[in-house]
């Protein structure tokens, strides 16, 4: 079992996380990520990433989603209430979500700080015609944080990580024992995989130091979240939109949606704009596969898919794909 | 011919009556003399929270009204276009207590007032009870320019200048308010006046949303933290009758250790600055009317002073009902009451 090579391509919060999972699963492997775009390149740098999974937007066995969403509440928590979590990009914020009819099931009620219904008086702050609304405790990651502090633990444990794009898996066979895909949208070519597709977000990060509360409109889809040290004004999304420029369209819509819900945020003055290309997947991929090339073999655990929740999923699926390649290990040495 | 009312002190408490009596009252002059504006005010030292405390012999119906109106004010500006402006932000968090503690009579005031649910408690350990409550925290240093641009805006007159006695200034005015606070100790020979010194950590912390306080209230010497727009507030202490304008290393260290058990990852927050305020205590808050003669000349006055640590939960229903003093002097035929 010992010096197993181990591939992570892709470097973003799936990749990062699952080669941190690893190397605690695995203290003797040698784990190498590898990826052409890095940090604030990568999908989830703009992104709020306010915990608030639901089975609408997860649809992939409920044993399975609710083993992920636990992993990943348990780590985030914990690290919540540590003494990294200004390093590490971890905030709480109580989060109102306004709806004009009955929502359906909030996976996330079983995992949260708190959760109620919001009185009217409550809901009447809001502009719009809300028939319900809930509210509770959550926790937001800030990735242009999280992402150097997975670097920062995936490093101090040995790992080792190099800037190289690859354009076929078949590429790292011979280097490697086993390759994680954490490609997101890539896999469409580097996996093959058609059920993969972008959801295209377009937020607007503000100053606005006195919202501290986060709010959802699902009746406009406008939505306030406060971050590190700006707040997060969004969003769009479109489905099979892979265009990365900014679209001065949105932008006015957007702020002006925002403004609607929340008159407060008129005063706030915008500090950048960012489109991210959420990786969608019905459900979320994280299995084994032996992929073939001509008559060479290769084992991969796949990570990816987790489109609007890739942040609050990320390490719950991390810790699957870790155990998946586990299960690998005793196979490799096992072909001749 | 116009009446001139002059209102004494530009903290909270002055500059909301004057901007009040300016609205209430447009036939009359008001001209505010202090000698200290903000950012030297004792507003400007608190975090400004919502949150009604027993106030002494102050009747509960009195405070309960006061500080629900006042409630209402900031929530209107809170969710306007100018709350950043005017530094009113709503903030939600916890009121935590060791052991179970009866829901308080204001309860109903705030936007929100609920029981903690045992995973919220699970963040704070040692606490076995607490309230989630969404208040309102105003920020004096943007709230207290902002009022007062619009009280010189809409033709407020202002003068920087200590006052040492009601007669120095009686020719000059036909109404005096007084509110100066812990001044009135000298100003208004007002000997049941006594300091309650405070000493607040100014920190950089902006990934604390939500407020912590532990509400005992035992020691006055619990901690606190409370985010705000422009920096987070560690707390404090209760210190009555003590006078000491400078910041006790004692205090700072204890104000540090124990807002970091709340919040360990504060031990990363950078200090901006330690400040110490004097809350302007009293047995009850002194607002009503008073005519002293003077060389035989009578002075009108209407006190609105001695707030505590109120000033900021109350200075709204208090300048209202100061103002329904004035207009009884001003207006008497309307609405004087025998």
């Amino acid at each position: 079992m010992s010096g197993v090579r181990i591939a992570v391509v892709g470097a973003g919060i799936a990749g990062l996380s699952t080669a941190v999972n690893i190397q605690r699963n695995i203290p003797s492997a040698r784990v190498t990520v590898m990826a052409d775009r890095f940090l604030t390149d990568t999908t989830s740098d703009g992104a709020a990433g306010i915990f608030r999974p639901s089975f609408e937007k997860i649809k992939a066995d409920e044993t399975l989603v609710r083993q992920w969403v636990s992993d990943s509440w348990k780590h985030f928590d914990c690290l919540w209430r540590s003494e990294e979590a200004r390093e590490a990009g971890i905030g709480s914020v109580t989060m109102y979500q306004l709806f004009d009819k009955e929502p359906l099931y909030p996976l996330f009620k079983e995992f949260v700080y708190d959760f109620r219904e919001m009185t009217d008086r409550d809901m009447k702050r809001f502009h719009g015609n809300f028939k319900m609304g809930l509210a509770c405790t959550t926790l937001t990651t800030e990735s242009r944080k999280y992402l150097p502090w997975l670097t920062d633990r995936f490093k101090e444990n040995g790992g080792v990580v190099k800037i190289q794009r690859v354009n076929d898996f078949s590429e790292l066979i011979g280097d490697y024992d086993i390759v994680v895909n954490c490609t997101s949208l890539s896999s469409k070519t580097l996996a093959g995989d058609n059920l993969v597709y972008s959801v295209r977000g377009h937020l607007l990060r503000v100053k606005a130091p006195w919202v501290k509360h986060a709010v959802y409109d699902h009746v406009t889809g406008a939505y306030i979240i406060p971050c590190f040290d700006t707040v997060v004004l969004g969003g769009t999304r479109q489905k099979d939109n892979y265009s990365l420029e900014i679209d001065p369209e949105d932008t006015k819509r957007i702020w002006e949606k925002c403004c609607r819900l929340q008159p407060n945020i008129k005063k706030a003055e915008i500090a950048w704009e960012w489109v991210g290309l959420r990786p969608h997947r019905s459900p979320p991929r994280v299995e084994k596969e032996m992929m073939k090339f001509g008559d060479k073999e290769l084992k991969v655990v796949h990570n990816y898919g987790q489109g609007a929740n890739g942040i609050t999923l990320s390490w719950g699926c991390a810790k699957h794909a870790a155990k998946l390649v586990q299960e690998l290990i005793p196979y490799i040495h096992s072909k001749l | 011919m116009k009446k001139k009312i002059c209102v004494i002190g530009a903290g909270v408490i002055g500059i909301s009556t004057a901007r009040l009596l300016q609205e209430t009252l447009p036939s009359c002059d008001v001209t505010i003399i202090a000698e200290k504006f903000s950012p030297h005010t004792t507003g400007d030292v608190s975090a400004g929270v919502w949150k009604p405390h027993a106030l002494g012999d102050t009747p509960v119906e009195l405070q309960s009204k006061w500080s629900g109106n006042t409630f209402e004010h900031l929530l209107k500006l809170c969710m306007g276009s100018e709350a950043s402006l005017a530094g009113i932000q709503l903030l939600s968090g916890y009121l935590l207590f060791q052991d179970y503690t009866e829901d308080p009579s204001w309860s109903n005031q705030m936007l929100r007032f609920c029981h903690m649910t045992p995973r919220e408690l699970a963040q704070f350990p040692g606490y076995r009870h607490g309230w989630f409550i969404i208040t309102i925290k105003v920020e004096c240093r943007r709230y207290l320019p902002w009022m007062l641009n619009k009280f010189k805006s809409m033709g407020g007159a202002v003068l920087q200048r200590k006052i040492h006695s009601f007669e120095e200034i009686s020719a000059d005015y036909d109404i005096i308010v007084n509110c100066s606070g812990l001044g009135s100790y000298e100003l208004a020979k007002d000997k049941t006046m006594q300091p309650i010194r405070g000493q607040v950590i100014r920190v950089r912390a902006p990934w604390i949303t939500t407020m912590g306080c532990d509400d005992a209230t035992i020691t006055g010497r619990e901690p606190y933290v409370f985010p705000g727009m422009d920096d987070v507030v560690l707390g404090g202490t209760h210190d009555y009758g003590d006078w000491n304008t400078e910041p006790d290393p004692t205090d700072t260290k204890r104000i540090w250790e124990g807002c970091c058990k709340l919040f360990p990852s504060l031990k990363h927050a950078e200090i901006l600055e330690v400040n110490v305020g004097h809350r302007p205590g009293r047995p009850s808050v002194r607002l009503e009317k008073e005519i002293v003669t003077s060389g035989g000349k009578a002075i009108k006055i209407v006190h609105n002073y001695g707030h505590g640590g109120g000033g900021v939960t109350l200075h709204w229903g208090c300048a209202q009902e100061a103002v329904q003093m004035v207009k009884e002097w001003v207006e008497p035929c309307v609405t004087s009451r025998l």
